[in-house]
């Protein structure tokens, strides 16, 4: 049904600090079809975010570093391009909008310069598609996109004059404005009210079905991702340990990261009384526990925990696990 | 150097001078009035802030931060309040433990009128008041070691002192799941749950009445939220605290309230218990709450609406009912009149015209 | 002279076994807790990245070694000087350098060495005793003033911007011609106009920390106000308020060096850098070994001042908090 929109494979970054190199992504594998919503879910500091980064090539260097891995976009290794290369691609093919709107919106230009400069930057001088007179109309259409209301109006304006959910959504019209096939989104709506979160996530679902973009999703909200996503992959310190549909990692979560997640979070209408919670602490990226890294903290930790380092085992129709309760069962993904 | 601390010292004692007298009041006395059973009470409470900008604005600007509030909290029960950004819920904790003072309204505390009491009398009602932050660390004073932290409040307000009060600060760190060999260490040592055990903590070494949690774990991860959760439940059985549980996400409000309250620009517009509000949540603003917050459960269908346009402004707020150019149901009256927080039975109060009963039902909204 | 060199032995040695018998004292009665504490909280507080920072710092290693060079010659002065350096020896005048006077002899026959090394007494003195005084006025007020508010935040800080508009060089001069020469006084002219730097930086610091939560936690469990001064806002002040104790002293000396240059403030035959400055730069087109008398001490407050400067640069730059993990 769909094809293979990124394919990571293998991706190690690290980060070399003077106390000690921080293994923030320790061996990931992803893959992202057109058209479908993948949630990347886990606590502070599992390393989604930098494998965001990771994919986009902006990590900060010095000290960090991409030292392994594939970044299939589109046939080729993004890892293997030219910074100008990855210049072009970012912001047009695959954009990133972040938590804090901020980071994007300067406080000195309006918001019509600013979402105006992708699009002159890539489709009027780069890629010839638009000439620069269309450039206003573009800009207001994108507004329109993003349901902020009187946009013709609003071009004008500057960020502080807008709100936080509207600064949210600028920042989309910004990075959707070259329509990227992929569209990753680091914990957009973390820093939002409720209602607003509710719109911007039906805006995002709203891009999927119109635009077709594929989007990235990344959370620590276990509720955002079974609203938002087709697909999910969980993280815990630098690697996934559990990535399957929706459905089926709500319904039958196999790795016990992923159930004792589950069960912590408090759910509105649920009888529990109390909330399971997980023992002991997420543990350093720098010098992380032999075997399985979540093995001090697993109640189901076997002998072979402590000393081999599990792979992914493949359990049923796109259902993956890195743990070893399940890695005697036939198959064997990476 | 004498000189020098002489003249900190003095410079430091005018600000004595600079505080303002205490003005001649009869001594305090309980209101008869007010229910023993209410813990916490608030009448008409109103808080409006002056806005900074304009020196040569004619009109001043006030940000309507809580504009008329009334509730009470029972001793020993959750009281939680939810809301969005700028609803006030915030304003509401640091108004009753008398951070900042009421520009208008009533505020009682333990049959007490709060609004009574100076700066000194308040200060010293504190030791029956807890607070938790948001975010523990920077709730801490970065200088100071877990002891101190600890010492402090038991020092303040004379409670212990030597051995009696190394007694309690061990007992309390017993309770949070600390060890003594933290108590020489700094805040920024701890991860976030730890300092939010230590700031727990704090609270406990005064054994208070009352403790208002701001947002408690909003800063922390999924899996220390659930512990920080089951300790702040099991500390109030145990000790018999009166909790007012402030938090944006519904989903925590909704699992450790017994009752609950909905704010929106500086009202309330909905209470009632925890159980009610469930399965009957009447007010337009909670119906979308409910509807449009999150579960991390995808087989829940939500039938939500999900509510149109921005969170308004606190110094301009929407005329008449606040909700109105959001509410998929309203009529011209909303924009008029505002509706009174009246009750409709059985511990259930709604601020809407509409609403006339606990057995109201809503017709599907327009689109 | 001998009467000296015993004082400062002995004072060296009390401090010496004062500090050890106190540590030994600590042990005994079991307090080795804080004795292991203070050793525990110094090797952490080298790892703070504050302190990495600094050591690989080449203006912070450059700057402290020249303050402590500095500071090192004025305690112990009396053991580094090999002669006198206020009286002369008649028969050993215009000298130039050698080993008996490896700076050499002025008019009078006084060792320019022996009064360079007595100067930093003078210099360093005139540093600590303006900090003192700028400290004593300026924290107090600015403290108050940022914490309060209101109208005592202009009442004061009105007078702080009046102050600062003042010529502060002319002011101090104004000050000495007025009420003659001598070392207090030239602290205390420099000190009436220097208390608004302070004043307006505790002023910034106490604004700023005011709104830090852990300030609403404090008076949520009632501390007081003036509790909350002192342990919590004016402990936060700390990085910034020794920058500004650092740089103190290199405007101290330069002030108080141009005050003597003019023949203000401190006079020959004290010791004192400007002082000599003024009184040997009238000899600067003279054959040699004239000159020297006034460029030796002219180099060594460059290098002094330097160093000072050097050590303020770079702390501020380590204690920076952008610069923190």
């Amino acid at each position: 049904m769909s094809e293979t929109l990124l394919k990571v494979q293998g991706l190690k970054t690290y980060f070399f600090l003077e106390r000690g190199t921080v293994k923030a992504v320790d061996g990931v594998d992803l893959e992202i079809k057109k058209g479908e919503i993948l949630g990347l879910v886990g606590e502070t500091g599992c390393g989604k975010s930098v494998t965001a980064m990771s994919i986009l090539r902006l990590i900060q260097s010095p000290p960090g570093k991409i030292v392994e891995g594939k970044i299939i976009f589109e046939g080729k290794d993004l890892l293997k391009k030219s910074s100008e290369e990855m210049r072009k691609i970012r912001g047009t093919k695959i954009s990133i909008i972040f938590q804090d709107p901020h980071t994007c919106l300067d406080p000195v230009f309006t918001i019509g310069y600013q979402i105006a400069e992708p699009i002159e930057l890539h489709q009027v001088i780069e890629q010839h598609l638009m000439s620069a007179k269309e450039v206003p109309k573009k800009v207001v259409e994108m507004l329109k996109l993003v349901r902020i209301p009187d946009p013709e109006q609003r071009v004008a304006e500057y960020p502080h004059q807008f709100s936080g959910g509207m600064k949210q959504r600028a920042m989309i019209a910004m990075m959707i404005s070259c329509n990227p096939s992929l569209l990753i989104a680091d914990e957009p709506t973390t820093a939002v009210d409720v209602t607003i979160q509710a719109q911007i996530l039906d805006l995002m679902r709203d891009l999927k079905r119109k635009l077709g973009t594929s989007i990235l999703l990344i959370t620590h909200n276990l509720g955002v991702v079974a609203e938002m996503c087709d697909r999910v992959a969980v993280m815990y310190a630098g690697n996934i340990v559990e990535q399957a549909e929706i459905m089926t990692l709500f319904k039958s979560p196999k790795h016990p990261y992923t159930r004792a997640l589950l069960a912590a979070v408090p759910k509105v209408g649920s009888k529990k009384k109390e909330l399971e919670t997980i023992p002991g602490t997420v543990p350093s990226l720098i010098t992380p526990p032999p075997g399985c890294k979540f093995h001090p903290r697993c109640p189901y930790a076997m002998d072979i925990c402590k000393k081999e380092f599990p792979q992914m085992t493949k359990i049923g129709k796109e259902h993956l696990v890195r743990c070893h309760l399940y890695s005697k069962s036939k198959g064997g993904a990476t | 150097m004498t000189a020098t601390l002489a003249l900190l010292v003095s410079g430091l004692s005018f600000s004595k001078l600079t505080a303002k007298r205490p003005k001649e009041r009869p001594s305090v006395k309980k209101n008869a009035k007010i229910p023993k059973e209410h813990l916490v009470e608030i009448r008409g409470l109103k808080k409006y802030f002056e806005t900074k900008k304009g020196i040569f604005a004619r009109e001043k600007k006030w940000v309507h931060a809580v504009d008329d509030v009334n509730f009470y909290i029972r001793r020993g029960e959750v009281f939680g309040l939810v809301g969005e950004s700028g609803c006030g819920k915030t304003t509401v904790g640091k108004l009753i433990v008398g951070l900042i003072r009421p520009t208008a309204g009533e505020i009682y505390f333990d049959g007490h009128n709060l609004t009574e009491f100076d700066k000194e009398e308040m200060r010293k009602l504190r030791r029956r008041m807890g607070v938790i932050y948001q975010h523990p660390q920077s709730s801490f004073n970065p200088r100071m070691t877990i002891h101190t932290i600890l010492s402090r409040p038991i020092e303040i307000h004379k409670i212990a002192k030597g051995e009696k009060m190394e007694e309690i600060i061990l007992k309390v760190l017993k309770e949070v799941g600390l060890e003594p060999q933290h108590l020489d260490r700094y805040p920024h040592e701890f991860s976030g749950g730890q300092q939010q055990r230590i700031a727990i903590g704090r609270v406990l070494v005064l054994n208070p009445d009352f403790v208002i949690l701001d947002e408690p774990t909003s800063a922390l991860d999924v899996s220390v939220q659930a512990y920080i959760l089951n300790m702040l439940g099991k500390l109030q059985s145990k000790f018999g605290f009166t909790y007012l549980l402030i938090s944006h996400d519904l989903n925590i409000v909704e699992h450790m309230s017994d009752r609950i309250a909905v704010m929106y620009v500086g009202k309330m517009v909905e209470l009632a218990d925890k159980t009610e509000l469930r399965k009957n949540a009447l007010h337009p603003y909670t119906r979308s709450l409910l509807t449009v917050a999150p579960i991390a459960d995808p087989t829940r269908k939500r039938k939500g609406v999900i509510i149109k346009g921005e969170v308004p402004s606190t110094i301009n707020p929407p005329s008449g009912c606040r909700f109105h150019p959001r509410c998929p149901y309203a009529k011209p009256v909303c924009k008029e009149k505002e509706p009174a927080f009246k009750g409709i039975g059985g511990g259930h109060y709604v601020a809407c015209h509409f609403v006339k009963s606990r057995t109201h039902k809503w017709p599907s909204p327009r689109k | 002279m001998m009467s000296e060199i015993v004082g400062q032995i002995t004072f060296a040695l009390a401090i010496f076994v004062f500090g050890i018998s106190f540590l030994l004292l600590a042990r005994t009665f079991g307090a080795e807790r804080i004795v292991a504490k203070v050793y525990r909280s110094m090797k952490k507080r080298g790892q703070s990245p504050t302190a990495r920072y600094f050591r690989r710092d080449i203006r912070a290693k450059v700057g402290l070694a020249i303050v402590l060079v500095v500071v090192f010659t004025a305690i112990f002065a009396s053991f580094m000087a090999p002669h006198d350096p206020i009286r002369g020896i008649s028969e050993d005048r215009f000298q130039g350098p050698s080993w008996n006077y490896p700076m050499g002899t002025d008019y009078a026959g006084r060792c320019i060495f022996s009064r360079i090394i007595y100067g930093t007494r003078i210099a360093l003195m005139i540093g600590a005793l303006l900090v003192a005084v700028e400290f004593a006025i300026g924290v107090p007020l600015g403290l108050l003033a940022g914490y309060r508010g209101g109208k005592i935040d202009s009442l004061i800080m009105r007078a702080v911007d009046a102050v600062l508009a003042m010529p502060g060089m002319i002011i101090a001069l104004a000050f000495v011609a007025i009420f003659g020469p001598g070392l207090y006084k030239v602290v205390l002219a420099m000190a009436v106009t220097g208390w608004a730097g302070y004043a307006r930086l505790m002023r910034g610091q106490a604004l700023a920390i005011k709104e830090e939560p852990y300030i609403e936690a404090a008076r949520a469990i009632g501390e007081k106000d003036r509790t909350i001064l002192r342990r919590y806002v004016l402990p936060n002040s700390i990085s910034p308020l020794i920058v500004m104790v650092t740089m103190t002293f290199p405007a101290a000396i330069l002030l108080s060096s141009s005050m003597s240059f003019l023949g203000l403030g401190i006079m020959p035959p004290e010791p004192d850098w400007g002082a000599m400055l003024n009184q040997y730069s009238r000899y600067l087109g003279d054959p040699m070994p004239a000159p020297l008398w006034s460029i030796f001490p002219g180099l060594v407050m460059i290098i002094t001042i330097l160093g000072f400067n050097f050590l303020g640069d770079a702390l501020r730059d380590a204690l920076d908090p952008r610069l923190r993990e």
